[in-house]
């Protein structure tokens, strides 16, 4: 198994980059590219869900915020790219953090319902703000990103964009998992008290969990509005933070580059075959339900690096509130 | 008038949300953990009803029998599925599991019934009782009316048989009901069928009140519904009732006096402010918290 | 010297006084006992010193400083660690993985660290591993490193605890009734290893109720009843204290 990993994850890696040489294919590229996407947006909810044990269900919300941000100061102020991109990232991490204040005072099903009151809020306020967000209808003409006078408009460059944007934030959340931080995060999720009495500030560490998941969120945001074009409300609703729920359950809970996978597997599946197409959502409901009942840890359980953080299994996240 | 007309529309809108939080209630009394697959569950009956009114061309009363009985099996087996397996446990498992359903039973119907809006045969516009300028249709009526006996015979049956006893004395204390010879199995499946039996209910009076069935109409009903609960008190029953009632008034004085836009923003951040401030819920028992 | 002076301390829960002004003075190296019947206030006593329960009124004098109104997590920067008389471990980690959060107070990495300073993150991690590795190798543990921590006998997991509250290199080091569902030779083990800990210069609050141990270990015993302190002094005047007979050791033959 782990002589699987030392060669899965270069040899998956030099096939990502070299895929421009092998595919022409315009779609293909929009489906990697909104699967790069989603995987930024598991990655987050990951932290929060997976590694800190909050049950947060409004992580689209974030994604919105992200969107909305990068897409105005673009439209109306005129900014460039890469401040807009990184500026998204940290307004919507500055939110996640107001946000995360009342919402620790939530425990288990309870914050539950309070972020997915939240997501709906952000989505009716979307709806109902016209004059900010172009109401119903969204934000249409967001300007195609330029690096550095090179514009981006052909999907490989945003196919390659959004590979670096995946590797940074990949490469963020490995460090984070992989020292003090991240084993504090599951030394919370496991046992509060136990927690405490080794030193950990419980409240510090669920607001910077909660930060950088709505930071990246953000960055997801930002991408995916630049790559658009168009957002809508609509595509920040509940049914989206599902999804990505979905997602993180796939790759299993705490596993950073399952969750990854569970985002690949889940965008580009259901698209890689066509007849599946229309029973896409089927086959989200269905593998949620299947994954938690036979494969407690996700698919990619076996994936779950050498981290100190990230052992454990859906399970075994007690804790959680309720029972 | 118009506020007493007004009233009307939101105590017929409040009885909906009433069937849907007795139910999140009931569950979470007993596990303190909720479904997601509530308004699916509601969904599936108000379809099964339509098919055997329309379909099947059977009177309206065998719809609303089937509707429940439909909706009490379904119920039921995502109890199985998703929450005995994980009793005592964590509270993720059956959260993750129930949104699983509630997705995929969405997608299912979409593709059994396809994702029109089917109109309602049996319009309510023959009958009217008209009181000065204020006027109450036979549907809205009958929303009210029959939600209203639906949650007295949930009471009665709740307070006056010995089964209700069990899911009294289950709500209050799980593992000493068990200890004292409480089947806690039978209990908690019996909470999910109660619940969703009114789900079931629930779904058809909607689909008959709008005149629109549709694959989606359980996701907004059921969150709002939770919302109710919440705000009444979600472990009590006749608190979810009434935050369900009291949503539902709030909701059609807001369209009244701000705007219909921002109803359902209002309805959202009441939940939060309860949530926050008073967790238990308006009329909600207190549980102290252990360290 | 007394490097613990509880003074005063009064704990009040929804209008029931669970402990009475009680004071205690705990002595730099020592094992201090703390014992009473059940609902004596022993478990408040404890947990208003690791700061889970904050006092209503009194003071906590620790090496000179009153931490009656830090938080539990702020008691192991000023030195104090304690174990779990429900054992309480991190259930998803490794034994290792256990003692590594132990050090959590004395690692300087933080979110930002980690990510911009990687190099500074990865010298941090290899000290803490080599450290807790060490800590291990102390405890005989060795063994167990990589194991699921909820995997070893409750013996080794009690020692696993201690172990990981040792790793905050406290100077006082509270006991919750660690010999609680261990068996005689665990029992014997876990005297060696307070032993030990004393020995290496570390104070121990010890909460006991197997008398023959705490007896044995303590340098002087601390009785609560009914929320208030009935007696300290050195366990052979404990054992004669008519008062402590009557209110506890009565029914239990000491």
């Amino acid at each position: 198994m782990r002589q699987a990993r030392t060669f899965l994850a270069p040899a998956a890696a030099l096939l990502i980059c070299a895929l421009p040489l092998l595919i022409q294919d315009q779609y293909v590229y929009h489906v990697m590219i909104m699967a790069g996407i989603y995987a930024i947006l598991t990655m987050g909810l990951n932290l929060l869900l997976g590694c800190a044990g909050m049950f947060s269900l409004g992580h689209a919300a974030f994604y919105g915020l992200g969107a909305y941000f990068s897409a105005l100061v673009t439209l109306r102020l005129g900014w460039p790219f890469l401040p807009a991109l990184l500026a998204s990232g940290l307004f919507t991490g500055l939110i996640g953090g107001v946000i995360a204040f009342p919402a620790l005072r939530l425990k288990g099903i309870f914050l539950a319902i309070g972020t997915m009151g939240f997501n709906e809020i952000f989505r009716l306020t979307a709806i109902n703000a016209e004059s900010l967000t172009g109401g119903p209808a969204g934000l249409t003409g967001i300007p195609r990103p330029e690096l550095f006078g090179y514009p981006i408009e052909r999907s490989v460059d945003f196919y390659l964009m959004i590979i670096v944007l995946c590797a940074l934030v990949y490469f963020m959340f490995n460090r984070i998992l992989g020292s003090s931080p991240g084993r504090a995060l599951i030394a919370i999720r496991d046992d509060e008290t136990a927690a405490q009495s080794v030193g950990v500030n419980i409240t510090r560490f669920k607001v910077a969990a909660f930060v950088f998941s709505s930071f990246s969120a953000g960055l997801a945001g930002s991408f995916f509005a630049h790559y658009m074009a168009y957002i809508s409300p609509d595509n920040f609703g509940l049914a989206e933070s599902f999804s990505i729920l979905a997602m993180v359950a796939l790759g299993g809970m705490g596993n950073l580059p399952g969750s990854v996978a569970g985002a690949a597997l889940l965008v580009a599946g259901p698209e890689a075959f066509r007849f599946m197409q229309e029973y896409r959502l089927l086959i989200y409901g269905s593998s949620l339900i299947l994954v938690v009942l036979l494969l407690p840890e996700g698919i990619f359980g076996w994936m779950r690096p050498k981290t100190p953080a990230a052992k454990a299994g859906l399970q075994r996240t007690a804790g959680t509130g309720g029972g | 008038m118009l506020i007493i007309q007004t009233l009307i529309y939101g105590l017929a809108q409040g009885s909906l949300y009433a069937l849907l939080a007795a139910g999140f209630a009931l569950i979470c009394g007993i596990l303190k953990m909720i479904t997601f697959a509530h308004g699916e569950v509601f969904m599936v009956g108000a379809f099964v009803a339509l098919g055997v009114i329309v379909g099947l061309g059977l009177p309206p009363a065998v719809g609303m029998a089937a509707a429940m009985a439909a909706a009490m099996a379904l119920g039921v087996f995502i109890e199985r599925v998703a929450f005995r397996p994980f009793r005592g446990g964590s509270s993720m498992s059956p959260a993750l599991i129930t949104i699983g359903f509630s997705i995929a039973l969405q997608a299912l119907v979409l593709l059994l019934a396809g994702a029109d809006t089917k109109p309602f045969p049996y319009g309510g516009g023959e009958f009217k009782l008209t009181v000065g300028s204020v006027s109450v249709s036979g549907i809205e009526l009958t929303v009210i009316l029959a939600s209203f006996i639906l949650v007295a015979l949930l009471q009665l049956f709740i307070r006056k048989t010995s089964w209700g006893l069990a899911l009294r004395a289950a709500s209050m204390h799980f593992d000493a009901a068990r200890l004292m010879g409480v089947n806690t199995n039978m209990t908690v499946a019996l909470a999910f069928g109660l619940a969703s039996m009114l789900a079931g209910a629930g779904g058809l009076l909607f689909g008959a009140y709008y005149g629109a069935f549709y694959p989606q109409m359980g996701v907004v009903m059921a969150f709002k519904a939770l919302a109710a609960a919440t705000l009444g008190g979600i472990t009590s029953v006749s608190g979810a009732v009434a935050g369900g009632i009291m949503l539902g008034v709030i909701e059609s004085l807001s369209v009244l006096f701000i705007s219909s836009g921002y109803k359902d923003i209002i309805a959202f951040s009441i939940l939060i402010l309860v949530l926050l401030f008073k967790p238990s819920g308006l009329l909600g028992r207190f549980e102290e918290e252990k360290v | 010297m007394a490097l613990l002076e509880v003074r005063a301390v009064r704990k009040v829960f929804g209008g029931i006084v669970a402990l009475r002004d009680v004071d205690m003075t705990v002595s730099e190296g020592e094992i201090h006992g703390l014992i009473g019947p059940n609902g004596a206030g022993k478990t408040t006593l404890f947990n208003v010193l690791s700061g889970n329960y904050l006092p209503a009124s009194g003071q906590i004098l620790f090496a000179g400083r009153d931490l009656a109104a830090s938080r539990a997590h702020e008691r192991v920067k000023y030195g104090i660690a304690r174990t779990f008389q429900n054992i309480r471990l991190f259930k998803s980690m490794s034994v290792a993985d256990n003692i590594k959060t132990g050090f959590h107070g004395m690692t300087r990495t933080g979110w930002l660290t980690a990510i911009f300073m990687p190099v500074r993150a990865f010298k941090e991690e290899r000290l803490v591993t080599a450290e807790a590795a060490k800590l291990l190798e102390r405890l005989n543990l060795t063994w167990a490193a990589d194991e699921p921590a909820v995997n070893l006998s409750y013996g080794d997991q009690r020692r696993v605890e201690i172990a990981r509250a040792l790793a905050a290199r406290p100077r006082l080091l509270l006991l919750d009734e660690p010999a609680a569902g261990l068996n005689e030779t665990e029992v014997g083990v876990l005297e060696h290893l307070i032993r030990g800990i004393r020995g290496a210069g570390i104070t121990i609050v010890l909460v006991e109720h197997d008398m023959r141990l705490l007896m044995s270990v303590a340098d002087r015993v601390t009785v609560l009843a009914h929320g208030q302190r009935i007696a300290q002094g050195i366990p052979e005047e404990i054992r004669l204290n008519t008062r402590v007979i009557n209110e506890y050791l009565g029914g239990v033959p000491a």
